[in-house]
């Protein structure tokens, strides 16, 4: 698991961050004693650093000075007054990457995921295949096979199939499928996921797959 | 100052000297004068006084018309009497020593209210960035929790958040060439940002949205131009068509002659004619404003005045009932693009 180390001064913010991250499968550590911050880091040896720039009577610059001294460790920024100085000098001081209050969940999460992959290297165990009831999807070229036969899907009813395979079982509401997809940067409304799952399901009829995506009436699919 | 009102100022002088001319030719006519000699003294009088009336009128006339040039020049007016030439005058100096008090009282509560003004922007600035803690916060534990409010919750979060930031930019909308960084940015992913910023409001008033500007760069300070799109943003969604249910906006843009040039489309309500030129006025509310009763008339108006402060050009084309269409025009700084090239 990839230890988060979170610095930050506002506790209910610290707290909510903790269990945003634990939940998201990473393993945070906290600190509210920012003058020690740097043993922390040597410490703990964290994958990652989100710093809070404006901490009471303390500045987060300064923590990052004295870490960059001694570790390559990615920082990330955040911070409450989004002025272009700051931004500057976040960048300037040696942070990977900043990002103002009040940020999405979701957003921090795919910022620091970003920041990760870039400094630990793209090839991080990532599944590159996902298999359920015979029917192979393949992550990099957007393409099913099931048997011999082989479909390859447009962006949008590639990623719709991911989302109902990284949740199999379950019965999946419209509303999650369509957030996720905006998170994808799909942005569709209601009307087009229809369309969508009509013209993947006549894909999945052609490789001869039928009934693997089932509606639930009123909620939302399942397969 | 004009030679007839000179004359109204000076009338009682005249009527005097009229009467003593007169005066003093009937007692020298009676004490046995001829009349000769009478006129010639008379005259002598008349001419004197008039000599004198031209040149005290000449110099008065010199005087405040270099008075008004100055104050034409000057930036700032009411110093003027600062630049004001000396003057042996006792009347002239004592204007001048009340022009300076007045002067004087007047920098002073100028310099108080600017004071008071500056105390008051930065009291609120310092206040929204108190309120976005609590919000990050909220957004935080909304996430954190697994229940079906979340949605509604972040959707009126959303909200606030927009309002708290319309806010923070008005306060600094005066001044903000103390914070920006121009610099190369990428539309794409400004607009991304927007877009996922305002999700579950636009989720839920079914919007949808497609963005065509693959590889295009704009040289402009991305937190100014997020602000200023998501203003647009909510705008479609405040103003889609009602009876249909769903609304759909979507980013283009395409490099010009003169820069970039972004199109934000919707299939909106559209704006009436007479009321097109107007919307980026503060306070204009308009028909569509006023059937819907949400508007304040400052989103638009601020989008307008932080694009002058960028350098950019903002129009909007629109028929009512069809669409309306915002363009937003960066234009080509030809050093930036030198910079770029080199």
């Amino acid at each position: 698991m990839l230890k988060i180390l979170i610095i930050e001064d506002e506790p209910f913010i610290r707290e909510e961050l903790e269990i945003l991250l634990r939940n998201a499968g990473y393993e945070p550590i906290c600190t509210d004693n920012f003058l020690t911050a740097e043993d922390e880091v040597k410490d703990n040896n964290p994958d990652l650093v989100l710093l809070d720039i404006h901490l009471q009577e303390y500045s987060g610059f300064s923590i990052c000075t004295s870490i960059r001294k001694f570790s390559k460790v990615p920082i990330i920024f955040i911070t409450g007054r989004n002025t272009s100085i700051d931004e500057l000098q976040a960048f300037t001081l040696g942070g990977d990457d900043y990002i103002s209050k009040p940020y999405h969940p979701s957003v921090l999460l795919a910022r620091i995921s970003a920041v990760l992959k870039r400094t630990r290297g793209q090839g991080r165990d990532e599944e590159q295949m996902l298999e359920y009831k015979g029917l192979t999807l393949d992550l990099r070229s957007y393409k099913i096979r099931y048997g011999a036969s082989e479909e390859e899907l447009s962006k949008n009813e590639f990623k719709l199939l991911h989302y109902l395979f990284q949740r199999r079982g379950e019965v999946v509401p419209r509303l999650d499928i369509i957030e996720y997809l905006w998170d994808q940067d799909v942005f569709i409304d209601d009307n087009a996921l229809s369309v969508n799952m009509t013209r993947l399901r006549s894909k999945l009829e052609q490789l001869g797959v039928t009934d693997l995506i089932r509606t639930k009436r009123g909620v939302g699919y399942q397969i | 100052m004009s030679l007839g009102k000179y004359v109204q100022d000076k009338i009682i002088l005249i009527l005097m000297n009229g009467i003593g001319v007169f005066l003093l030719s009937l007692y020298l006519l009676a004490v046995g004068n001829s009349r000769v000699t009478v006129s010639l003294i008379a005259a002598t009088w008349i001419i004197a006084f008039l000599s004198w009336a031209a040149v005290n009128y000449r110099g008065r006339k010199r005087y405040f018309d270099n008075i008004n040039r100055l104050m034409s020049k000057l930036d700032q007016p009411y110093l003027v009497q600062e630049f004001m030439e000396n003057s042996w005058r006792l009347e002239d100096q004592l204007y001048r020593e009340i022009l300076r008090r007045s002067n004087k009282a007047v920098v002073e509560r100028i310099y108080q209210l600017e004071n008071e003004q500056k105390e008051y922007r930065e009291f609120i600035e310092g206040w929204i960035h108190e309120v976005k803690l609590p919000i990050t916060g909220i957004r935080l534990a909304c996430h954190n929790q697994e229940q079906g409010n979340n949605r509604r919750i972040e959707r009126y979060l959303t909200e606030l958040d927009h309002d708290v930031e319309q806010a923070l930019f008005y306060a600094r909308s005066d001044q903000v060439y103390q914070d920006y960084i121009i610099k190369e940015t990428e539309l794409k992913a400004v607009l991304l940002n927007v877009l996922k910023k305002n999700k579950y409001v636009m989720i839920h008033h079914q919007m949808s949205a497609e963005v065509e500007c693959d590889g295009i760069t704009v040289f402009c300070d991305g937190k100014w131009l997020e602000f200023i799109v998501g203003q647009i943003l909510l705008n479609a969604v405040k103003y889609k068509r009602e009876q249909e249910g769903r609304g759909m906006i979507s980013f283009r843009a395409e490099p010009t002659a003169s820069g970039v040039k972004l199109m934000i489309r919707d299939d909106g309500m559209g704006i009436a004619a007479p009321d097109q030129s107007r919307i980026f006025d503060k306070g204009f509310t308009g028909s569509n404003g006023r059937s819907r009763g949400k508007s304040t008339g400052i989103g638009l108006y601020l989008c307008r005045k932080l694009c002058n402060k960028l350098g950019l050009e903002i129009g909007v084309q629109s028929r009512e009932g069809e669409y309306t269409e915002i363009t937003l025009l960066f234009p080509k700084h030809p050093f930036l693009s030198k910079l770029k090239d080199s």
